[in-house]
């Protein structure tokens, strides 16, 4: 029987492959396409597509305002880093900060030394 | 874009050209599409009027996703086939809802193709591969319809299903053998000598 299956389903195939769509279907596609065509450039979720959207979320927007996921990554990447640093205070972090600010101790240091004359003029 | 350079221009590559207006662009893609997922749909449906629906619908999909498609990513030919199944297995989930299985709207050409053997061979057996393939599960149906008919490859199947090339395998060898079974007691009536 596998020979006259396969034989049903060369007749099959056959029929597909001269088959023709009917004038009317054919109008209603390319209906369709004009007037999707038409429509300005909207995202369209395609819960059956292959073709996965892109990203039009928040995170996406943020990407887009840092120039991109990657530079966005790593500044949260050195964010965090710089949160562990500040909070674990790894010794060699002592060490090396040590060897430019000198190991005395540091009490105060004055970013601003031009603000202390003009409160005084007032 | 000159419509005789459409010719050589892949699927893909037409459906950027519609997103970016070219207005002939989709008349090709039609004229390519269409008659295969027609068939395809009725194979799956065996229902011409609601293949029809089907078509133009999955057709639509394609407008719509246009100016998102990234080449590269999928065929058209595979991503149009998976839309093609996922809605005629809706339909068809919906069919059964209405206790109107495609096994019964098939059964009717069936006894009568019995009937009148002469003269309309091939017409008979088709009608009674239909009624085959309308007996099988969905699974194995679109199995079997896109690897023996549609005459795409085991790795194509899997993608537009959705599952391993050896499950693809399996669920065609297990389609044509409910086929054969099927099919085994019509031999004569189809115009086959009794093996």
């Amino acid at each position: 029987m596998t020979t006259d299956l396969d034989d049903l389903f060369a007749i099959a195939a056959a029929e597909t492959t001269v088959a023709v769509p009917p004038d009317a279907l054919l109008a209603r596609v390319l209906a369709d396409a004009v007037r999707e065509q038409a429509r300005p450039n909207v995202a369209h979720s395609e819960s059956v597509g292959a073709a996965a959207p892109a990203g039009h979320g928040f995170w996406a927007g943020l990407a887009a305002l840092f120039g991109g996921g990657g530079v966005l990554a790593g500044l949260g990447t050195a964010a965090v880093a710089g949160l562990y640093l500040g909070f674990a205070q790894p010794a060699a972090m002592g060490q090396w900060s040590d060897a430019f600010l000198g190991s005395g101790s540091l009490d105060s240091v004055d970013l601003m030394p031009g603000v202390d004359a003009l409160l005084s003029e007032e | 874009m000159a419509r005789d350079t459409f010719a050589v221009v892949a699927d893909e590559a037409l459906v950027v050209l519609y997103a970016n207006g070219d207005p002939d662009a989709a008349r090709v893609l039609a004229h390519r599409l269409l008659p295969r997922i027609l068939g395809y749909a009725g194979r799956l449906l065996a229902d011409r009027t609601e293949a029809e629906d089907i078509a133009q619908e999955a057709m639509l999909r394609l407008w719509r996703v246009a100016p998102e498609w990234r080449q590269g990513e999928a065929k058209v030919s595979t991503w149009i086939y998976r839309v093609v199944t996922n809605l005629c297995t809706d339909r068809l989930r919906a069919r059964k809802r209405r206790q109107t299985d495609a096994l019964d709207l098939v059964a009717e050409p069936e006894d009568g193709a019995a009937g009148v053997v002469a003269g309309m061979i091939e017409a008979n057996r088709m009608a009674a591969l239909t009624a085959a393939l309308a007996s099988l599960p969905d699974r194995q149906r679109e199995a079997v319809v896109l690897r023996h008919i549609e005459g795409l490859t085991n790795p194509e199947i899997a993608e537009i299903l959705q599952i391993g090339v050896e499950a693809v395998e399996s669920l065609t060898a297990r389609g044509k053998r409910a086929l054969t079974a099927a099919l085994a007691g019509q031999r004569l009536a189809l115009g086959y000598e009794e093996a």
